[in-house]
C-alpha cells in the first residue's frame, strides 16, 4: 500500500480523460463545418489528435513533464493532455465546389457520429475504473 | 466552455438558415407582385453567408484552445436579384405597358423550392449536430455516477 494517489489512475486512464477533452474540441471543429456548409468560399477544417497521442502513450510513464523551475509539481497528470496540442488546420481536399466551399456534409455528419461514439466509449472507461476504485473503498461490498 | 461554443455555433447556422427559409417564402409568396415601394415588379432575393469567426473567451486562453479559424455563419446582407424581371403577355393587366406586356418577378418558383429544400436540409443536419453535442455533454455528465 505504498502507492500515491495519482497512481490510482494510470497512464492510459488519463489518456481517456485527455481524449474528452479533444473530442470535445473535435466536436467543436465539426459543427463548424456543418455550420458554414453554404457560406461560400469557407475551407473545411480539421482536427486530428489520435495520431499524437498515441505517439504520447507509447511513450508511457516515461516521458518527463516539461518544468521551468525545480519547485514545480511534477504532476504525471499533466503528462497525457499537456503535451498533446494539436492545432485546427484548414483540410486539403480534392473536391472545390463551384462556390469555393470545400465542405462534405456527409463525411462531416459520419465523423460526428464517430466522434460521440468513442467519445461514449471513453466515458464508459473512465465510469468502469471510477465503478473499481468504489468498490475497492467500499471494500469489495 | 467548449460545448456551448460548438453549440453556439450551431445555433448560429439553425438562425442563419431560418432566415434564409423567411426570405425564400418572401420570394414565393411574391412571385406574382408588380408593384413595391421602390417601384417596377418585386426582385427575388436571397441571403449571403459570411463565415464569422468565434470570439475567444479568457477560458479558452487559459486552456490554449483560442484560435481564430473555428467560425459561425451569419447572414450579412440580403442581396437584390438584378436579373430582368420575366415580360409576360397580358394586356388586360393594369401594370401591361403600352404593347401589352406586363413586367413580373424575376422569381422562379422551381429554383425557390429547390433552396427550400436544401435551407431545410441545411438546418436538419446543423439541430442534428447541436444534439450529437448536447449527448456528449450529457454524457460527461455521467462521469463517476
Amino acid at each position: 500500500m505504498s502507492q500515491s494517489v495519482n497512481s490510482l489512475f494510470n497512464f492510459n486512464d488519463r489518456v481517456q480523460m485527455s481524449a474528452l477533452s479533444h473530442r470535445l474540441r473535435r466536436s467543436q471543429v465539426i459543427s463548424a463545418n456543418v455550420a458554414n456548409a453554404e457560406t461560400p468560399g469557407y475551407r473545411a477544417l480539421g482536427y486530428d489528435f489520435e495520431k499524437q497521442l498515441q505517439d504520447v502513450s507509447s511513450q508511457g510513464e516515461a516521458l518527463p513533464v516539461r518544468t521551468s523551475s525545480p519547485k514545480h509539481l511534477q504532476n504525471a497528470f499533466t503528462q497525457a493532455d499537456g503535451s498533446v496540442r494539436p492545432d485546427v488546420y484548414v483540410r486539403p481536399t480534392e473536391s472545390v465546389a463551384h462556390d469555393g466551399n470545400t465542405v462534405d456534409i456527409d463525411t462531416e455528419m459520419a465523423q460526428f457520429s464517430e466522434n460521440q461514439i468513442l467519445y461514449r466509449a471513453a466515458v464508459e472507461s473512465i465510469n468502469r475504473k471510477l465503478g473499481m476504485l468504489r468498490y475497492a473503498i467500499s471494500g469489495g461490498r | 466552455m467548449s460545448t456551448f461554443k460548438s453549440m453556439s455555433i450551431s445555433s448560429s447556422a439553425l438562425s442563419a438558415q431560418r432566415l434564409r427559409m423567411n426570405v425564400l417564402s418572401t420570394n414565393l409568396a411574391n412571385a406574382q407582385t408588380t408593384r413595391t415601394a421602390e417601384g417596377g415588379p418585386y426582385r427575388r432575393r436571397d441571403v449571403v453567408f459570411t463565415a464569422q469567426p468565434t470570439g475567444n473567451q479568457f477560458a479558452d486562453y487559459l486552456d490554449g484552445t483560442y484560435d481564430t479559424k473555428l467560425a459561425k455563419v451569419q447572414v450579412t446582407g440580403i442581396h437584390e436579384d438584378q436579373g430582368a424581371p420575366r415580360r409576360v403577355l397580358d394586356p388586360s393587366h393594369p401594370d401591361a405597358d403600352a404593347d401589352g406586356y406586363v413586367e413580373l418577378p424575376n422569381v422562379q418558383v422551381m429554383t425557390e423550392m429547390v433552396n427550400m429544400i436544401a435551407a431545410t436540409r441545411a438546418y436538419e443536419a446543423n439541430a442534428t449536430a447541436l444534439n450529437e453535442t448536447k449527448q456528449m455533454a450529457m454524457k460527461a455528465l455521467e462521469i463517476g455516477r
